[in-house]
């Protein structure tokens, strides 16, 4: 360092004061306990909202809505399972159910020709 | 080190040199603690311990220094005394004592300025200066050299 370097750190410069390390202690010794609780609440908050979703999920059957992707022609063999076109078929609701793989009775809707 | 003690850690470690790097900025000591403290609130509201907690300090502290200054409208009055000084300067070039140091450090433009006394003041080195203003290091080092030719051309032969 020069020696105009070593003039220029010399320089009289603020310290940090005792009540900024009051201050700033005070900001962290708080901070580790309001980072516990907050991650605290977020992880109940979370695993509460995949309960919620999990269990919405489950009631609806398996993700199937109104019973359009649960036709179930294995179940009737005297039914066609070939393609309808619109306005040719007629939906049928099977009172009856069976055990989707999420282990949830749904209901099952076959069409039928005409 | 333990992930709740980073912040006192890095308080403990640079506590001198982050006050003077918002007294650079603020001129003014009670604002340049308020700055600091306001950094470390906001880093304590911060989930995870930062990759460089060091540079991660100073960055929000000076952030929070310039957040102060221009709250409060001392832009404009600090670089009318900076032109004041540099008038000033030019009629005393050659007297050597503390006080004219400190008024040709302030005549300096204000990033050769905050190189100087970040190098100097909180000992950042000029990678970490680089980093802390997003300037690339070679600038910050060139800005530094030019700065002290600067300081020795108004300081003349005492310090050539």
């Amino acid at each position: 360092m020069s020696k105009l370097e070593d003039e220029l750190a010399k320089l009289r410069r603020p310290l940090a004061s005792e009540s900024l390390d009051v201050r700033v202690q005070q900001v962290c010794s708080k901070a580790s306990p309001r980072r516990d609780i907050r991650t605290t609440w977020l992880a109940v908050a979370g695993a509460a909202a995949g309960l919620l979703i999990a269990a919405s999920f489950a009631l609806r059957g398996g993700g199937n809505r109104d019973g359009m992707e649960t036709v179930d022609y294995a179940a009737e063999p005297s039914y066609s399972s070939t393609v309808v076109e619109p306005g040719l078929a007629e939906v049928v609701l099977l009172d009856r159910g069976h055990i989707s793989p999420w282990g949830v009775t749904k209901t099952s809707w076959l069409v039928v020709h005409d | 080190m333990l992930e709740e003690n980073w912040l006192a850690d890095v308080y403990e470690k640079n506590r001198d040199g982050l006050v003077r790097c918002a007294w650079n900025i603020t001129k003014n000591q009670t604002e340049a603690e308020d700055a600091v403290h306001a950094a470390f609130l906001a880093m304590a509201n911060r989930c995870e311990q930062p990759v460089d907690p060091k540079l991660y300090a100073y960055r929000s502290v000076r952030n929070s220094a310039l957040n102060i200054r221009r709250a409060n409208g001392r832009s404009a009055r600090f670089r009318r005394s900076l032109a004041s000084n540099e008038e000033a300067i030019d009629n005393r070039t050659g007297r050597q004592n503390g006080a004219d140091l400190e008024d040709m450090l302030r005549a300096l433009p204000d990033e050769a300025r905050e190189v100087v006394e970040l190098h100097l003041h909180s000992n950042l080195t000029f990678r970490e200066i680089g980093a802390l203003t997003e300037t690339p290091t070679q600038t910050i080092a060139s800005r530094y050299r030019r700065a002290i030719a600067r300081l020795r051309e108004l300081l003349g032969e005492e310090y050539t």
